[in-house]
């Protein structure tokens, strides 16, 4: 990617973030307490990026292979003072009209009473989004075909197990692109010289964030192995994003992180990158600067060093949005 | 013997590893979700660290 840059990552109470801090960072462009989540450190719920770009009427989705309801796609599309309160994660989710869902997590999403649940009521938000206009995918197949202007897929109880039949993290993305343009790429044109107005108001857009989400969690178990699968994982998806963009030619495709994990560092290899010397320095998370990666328009803004909360608020004034960070409206 | 499991954030990871002998009183990583020190309250035997990704916390298994 043409751009780099590097971004700070400390949280409004820690040298070293949480997926939490540093997600609602990214997403809401302010500075909270590790745990929380789309809130500052008082507990007002601020507006995030994916929320900015849906009130500018674009479509909004997210991919992810931890649960849905997991802190970082949690920190774009909800707003709770604590990560572990997932069942209500799951519910602002679903509140929140995500045209696109795709990851691990159903136990959030199914009542009580069904096995596995993680729920405390009866609550059934398959059902519900069903019901609300939602397609429902459950395995491959029915991703592949999948088709509209909402469309969930959760595909295991928890996380997902980034294995073979589920869909990998670079299907679900270019699956998540397909369903997220199709209706943009409808004619402008009712005939020569009707302008299709339907087509005309669809065409504002998207914003998604896809997270390789189990990075770090080979990180946390210093598994360098599983660290490198995920990792190929999540390259694939930036490459589905890119060859979306290259041919799009009018998408910006941002990469980066919300935090190390692992403090990670090579001590020797040879040059083939045979005999690769990996040490670890811890098994959490670290306060080192993350790499920023951007290509498409815009993407000159991305380079240099800059706060982690800068990010969207990058992103907000590209999409045209007048004020960011902003507390939230209740709807 | 008997086996106690402490749960401590993984963000800060752990301040011990498999293998360590632990004191009373030892720091053995911070509490999930305030970041208070979590001690051991008895001696033993670091057994086995888990991962567990759904509450982003590490558990401690101690052999006391």
């Amino acid at each position: 990617m043409p751009i780099t840059g590097l971004s700070r990552t400390h949280s409004a109470n820690a040298t070293v973030t949480d997926s939490a801090a540093g997600g609602t960072a990214l997403a809401c462009g302010i500075k909270t307490n590790n745990g929380t989540v789309g809130m500052n450190p008082d507990g007002v719920a601020y507006q995030s990026i994916l929320e900015a770009a849906k009130e500018e009427g674009m479509k909004t989705g997210l991919v992810v292979t931890s649960t849905i309801s997991h802190a970082t796609p949690a920190s774009f599309a909800s707003h709770v003072k604590s990560r572990g309160s997932e069942a209500e994660i799951a519910s602002q989710l679903l509140a929140n009209k995500v045209n696109v869902m795709f990851g691990g997590g159903k136990q959030c999403w199914l009542p009580k009473s069904a096995e596995g649940s993680k729920r405390e009521d009866e609550r059934n938000l398959i059902e519900e989004a069903k019901s609300q206009g939602y397609l429902w995918v459950n395995d491959s197949n029915e991703l592949a075909k999948a088709t509209g202007d909402y469309v969930l897929g959760l595909f295991q109880m928890d996380a997902l197990t980034t294995f073979s039949p589920e869909p990998s993290l670079p299907q679900m993305t270019e699956a998540a692109l397909r369903i997220l343009t199709e209706k943009n790429k409808e004619s402008l044109f009712k005939d020569k010289f009707k302008i299709n107005t339907k087509a005309l108001k669809r065409d504002k857009g998207f914003f998604m964030m896809i997270e390789g989400s189990q990075i770090d969690w080979a990180c946390h178990g210093n598994n360098a192995d599983n660290c490198i699968k995920q990792a190929l994982l999540f390259d694939q998806a930036v490459k589905a994003a890119i060859d979306f963009a290259l041919e799009d030619k009018n998408t910006l495709v941002i990469v980066t992180a919300d935090h190390e994990t692992g403090g990670l560092v090579i001590n020797g290899g040879n040059e083939k990158g045979e005999n690769i010397d990996v040490k670890w320095t811890s098994g959490g998370h670290s306060g080192t600067p993350v790499p920023v990666y951007a290509f498409g328009p815009g993407a000159e803004k991305f380079s240099g060093v800059m706060d982690n909360t800068e990010i969207s608020q990058k992103i907000a004034k590209l999409i045209g949005v007048k004020e960011f960070p902003k507390i939230k409206k209740n709807d | 013997m008997t086996d106690i499991k402490i749960n401590v954030d993984a963000t800060f990871g752990t301040e011990v590893k498999v293998g360590d002998i632990i004191e009373v009183g030892q720091r053995l990583g911070v509490m999930p979700g305030c970041g208070e020190p979590v001690v051991c309250d008895k001696k033993g035997l670091v057994r086995e660290i888990i991962f567990d990704h759904e509450e982003h916390r590490f558990v401690i298994v101690i052999k006391s």
